[in-house]
């Protein structure tokens, strides 16, 4: 009975390898021909900073922090805040696919919630700062 | 720029409020500040207690044992435990400098280049040969500084400018609106075309013109997503 179990495994297993044909697409003979990589030791992009002041003024310096993460482009604020942004950026994404870091994000988040928060006075949130 | 020795073409009217500007060095250095500043982030991060993987049971009896009370191996005093007060996360340095104080750093910084020597005026960029070793016997023979920033007032620059600049490092090529103070520090000469001073002395003194320089948006808010 096991060996007509495990017969049938590799039936099964063999048709679905049968099907797959590894397609190679790189090739280092195409890579030695292509030559040498060219290194450019100019100014790239994202070290000139075209002005609204000398532009026509339709581009902000925000948006060419290419190097930025896009939800902290144009940002400044302290770790709440910060945490809040990312949570609305990557909250999703780290939901399906790094639970562990979603989980401490959220914990930290309340920590900083209560911590912002509780255990001041009334007067403080009235005070200008 | 079609032979490498210097030759004058003619007089050129320059604006005294861009390019006679007292030289305001605390101008320019906010300016060179900002710029670094603006786009940097801070990726520093630690763990705290709470993040630290384990560290849920208590390692050893509150008493009876001759030891330290402790609650978690985790515990910053503890060596692999957490870190206490320490960086958090992404942090970033962004912040607007006033248009004010933007509009004159770019005066300063121009007046100063001129003043020393430094911005010189060409009539247009074009070479009459791609070979950078031309363009390098040219930038030496009329003096120009190792470093070389070329302004033109087009994106597209002369094919013959652009193949010799690629192959000397130090020599760069903006269009206007890319001009900044940064830029123009980091490099030793400034050679912009009639054009170009046109167009920076244009826009600068619209700039300079607006009343009320408080009100212009230093950041707008549906840039920012």
């Amino acid at each position: 009975m096991l060996s007509g179990v495990s017969g049938r495994v590799s039936a099964v297993l063999r048709a679905a390898t049968a099907a797959v044909t590894p397609v190679r697409n790189r090739w280092h003979a195409d890579k030695v021909a292509r030559g040498p990589v060219a290194v450019r030791y100019g100014w790239h992009k994202e070290h000139i900073m075209p002005s609204d002041i000398l532009g026509n003024g339709s581009l902000h310096p925000v948006q060419l922090m290419y190097k930025v993460p896009p939800w902290l482009r144009g940002f400044r604020g302290n770790e709440y805040q910060m945490l809040l942004r990312k949570r609305r950026a990557l909250g999703p994404l780290l939901e399906d696919h790094y639970p562990t870091k979603s989980f401490n994000l959220q914990k930290r988040i309340r920590y900083l919630y209560r911590f912002l928060n509780h255990g001041r006075t009334k007067d403080y949130f009235w005070r200008k700062h | 720029m079609d032979s490498a020795d210097e030759r004058k073409i003619g007089l050129l009217e320059l604006h005294p409020e861009v390019f006679a500007a007292f030289p305001k060095l605390h101008l320019i250095h906010d300016n060179v500040r900002w710029q670094r500043m603006y786009r940097q982030v801070d990726y520093a991060a630690t763990k705290t207690r709470a993040e630290v993987r384990g560290g849920g049971r208590k390692p050893h009896p509150q008493k009876g044992g001759g030891r330290a009370r402790a609650g978690s191996i985790r515990s910053p005093l503890w060596k692999g435990g957490g870190v206490s007060h320490g960086p958090r996360g992404p942090k970033t340095h962004f912040y607007m400098l006033s248009h004010s104080a933007r509009v004159g750093g770019l005066c300063a910084t121009l007046s100063v280049k001129l003043a020393q020597n430094d911005l010189h005026v060409v009539r247009d960029l074009d070479l009459p040969s791609a070979d950078p070793g031309r363009l390098q016997e040219l930038v030496e023979r009329r003096y120009w500084g190792p470093s070389v920033l070329f302004v033109d007032d087009t994106d597209e620059m002369p094919e013959n400018l652009v193949r010799a600049a690629d192959q000397v490092p130090h020599y760069n090529l903006l269009p206007v609106y890319g001009l900044n103070v940064f830029t123009m520090l980091k490099h030793d000469t400034l050679v912009l075309t009639v054009a170009a001073v046109e167009r920076v002395q244009e826009r600068l003194l619209r700039a300079l013109s607006i009343h009320n320089s408080m009100a212009v948006k230093h950041t707008d808010a549906s840039l920012l997503r």
